[in-house]
């Protein structure tokens, strides 16, 4: 009960309170000595829902409310929506498509056989379909298959060497420094590189292959919170779990051609919170906030600055 | 009740009350878990600065410990299942407790946070994203939604319930003590 009061009054506070409010405040305080504990309890634990948080770091200075204000001016929660949701409906024949994103974009492709792909930022492939078969090619960057079943038809895509083939699944291929990876969300794909001899592996739901082009197979399991996170751009976030801050700028990079650069001294910083994959300037207001850095301008460059 | 301390809480000791919660309950079946929870938090929010607190976690259990402790000298009867948790607790405490138990400790509950939120209810879920993700005000989400402030603030208070029962109790969830249930059953069957 006291902690149903006590959220109530968190609410408000985030809310901001006006005269009598806050008197009423300092009478429930006062009413009773664990009140006051609990109203601390509720506010940490809003502090848990907000934009973004350092982990770990030496500093226990003021984080909260770094960056509420500001950014209502830069609208990002229709345009982000608007951008992943606009999805192009394309009618693939058996000439085969080519898809081709630019940095940044997102997009959501009907495959017209039912199955769907989400292309992330920057991505180069094309789309084959045939009577007996249905072959993408994944040339650069990273994308979300959720497969139609259809056992006459295999689902194969290649990345390079390496081959992932599903039958009726959901999983995330991306090609990044001469590897693959691959993250299962929903049933098992059958991974195998043309360049080996290796037998072929089965990847199951929640699980992670790296696929190096010239060492083989490595099998992860991923946890399915992680896997979540890690396929959060499907929903245009990023979500940064306990990341460093240097890690989190390349994770930003993807998506813009301006580059976000990290000071070496604030590089390996853990940082944590969720955002828009748009919303570069908002990221980089915010995670100088929470690292006692602050942000620099050059043309082109975004710069994170101790 | 300084932001420091709150953030502080947020990092350092929240991460931990599910955790004490379960060895209390194991420790002291005779404590009041709840009372000696709300009464540590109490002593906490009474603390003028926590740069001087090193190790946050074993103070939260040591804090509690201490609590428990008054509250027998107050019942004056001393059972031996109370006291028989005051000489383990310094087992009960792992040694090390820097840097990376604390951080996985964040990570979990962030981890929780982001499932409890995809699980609400669609309006809940949407004001409690644009809080958290896009930073807006409570004032600007109504506006955007088109709902009262009322409302915008009840869903964030409701949710920041859930978000702190499904982070600290897992009774319900992770220790099936359904012994007692069972037996009944067998014994209704029997009948």
């Amino acid at each position: 009960m006291i902690d149903d009061f006590a959220c109530r009054w968190a609410a408000r506070i985030d809310r901001g309170l006006d005269a009598p409010e806050s008197a009423a405040l300092q009478t429930w305080l006062a009413e009773d000595g664990r009140h006051r504990g609990a109203l601390l309890r509720a506010l940490a634990g809003l502090s848990l829902l907000d934009r973004g948080r350092a982990l770990g770091g030496l500093d226990d200075a003021p984080t909260e409310g770094i960056d509420r204000r500001r950014l209502l001016a830069m609208g990002t929660v229709g345009a982000a929506a608007a951008a992943v949701a606009g999805g192009v409906g394309i009618r693939l024949l058996t000439r085969g498509t080519s898809i081709t994103t630019a940095v940044g974009e997102i997009r959501h492709m009907p495959l017209g056989d039912g199955s769907v792909a989400v292309v992330n930022s920057h991505t180069r492939l094309r789309v084959r379909f045939s009577e007996d078969r249905r072959d993408v090619e994944l040339a650069e960057g990273e994308a979300w298959f959720q497969v139609a079943k259809n056992r006459a038809r295999p689902f194969t895509v290649a990345a390079g060497p390496v081959r992932v083939q599903a039958v009726g699944t959901a999983f995330d291929v991306r090609r990044h420094g001469g590897a693959s990876e691959v993250v299962v969300t929903e049933g098992t794909v059958k991974i195998w590189s043309v360049d080996t001899d290796a037998k072929p592996i089965f990847v199951s739901a929640g699980h992670r292959a790296l696929v190096s082009d010239h060492v083989g197979v490595e099998l992860a399991a991923v946890p399915p919170a992680a896997a979540d996170q890690q396929l959060a751009w499907r929903q245009g976030l990023i979500v940064l779990d306990n990341m460093t801050l240097a890690a989190a700028a390349a994770e930003f990079n993807r998506y813009h051609d301006v580059r976000l650069e990290v000071a070496p001294a604030l590089a390996g910083r853990r940082v944590v919170g969720w955002f828009r994959t748009d919303d570069l300037e908002g990221f980089a207001t915010a995670s100088a906030a929470m690292v006692g850095g602050r942000v620099e301008r050059a043309p082109g460059v975004i710069r994170i600055a101790e | 009740m300084s932001p420091q301390l709150i953030g502080w809480v947020s990092r350092h000791i929240l991460p931990h009350e599910r955790q004490l919660r379960r060895w209390l309950a194991i420790t002291f079946p005779a404590a009041d878990v709840d009372d000696v929870v709300q009464e540590a938090y109490c002593r906490i929010a009474a603390l003028d600065h926590v740069g001087h607190i090193g190790d946050p976690r074993r103070y939260l259990f040591r804090t509690a410990r201490n609590i428990v402790l008054a509250q027998i000298r107050r019942t004056r009867v001393v059972s031996i299942e109370a006291a028989s948790g005051l000489a383990e607790l310094d087992d009960a405490l792992p040694e090390d407790d820097f840097s990376p138990e604390r951080i996985v400790a964040g990570r979990l509950a962030l981890a929780r946070v982001e499932r409890l939120i995809a699980a609400l209810p669609e309006r809940a879920r949407t004001v409690l994203r644009m809080r958290k993700i896009d930073g807006l005000s409570q004032r600007d989400i109504a506006q955007r939604l088109g709902l009262s402030e009322e409302i915008v603030e009840n869903e964030v208070g409701r949710g920041l319930r859930r978000v702190l029962d499904s982070m600290t109790d897992d009774e319900r969830a992770e220790m099936p003590r359904r012994r007692g249930k069972g037996a009944g059953k067998a014994k209704r069957r029997r009948r």
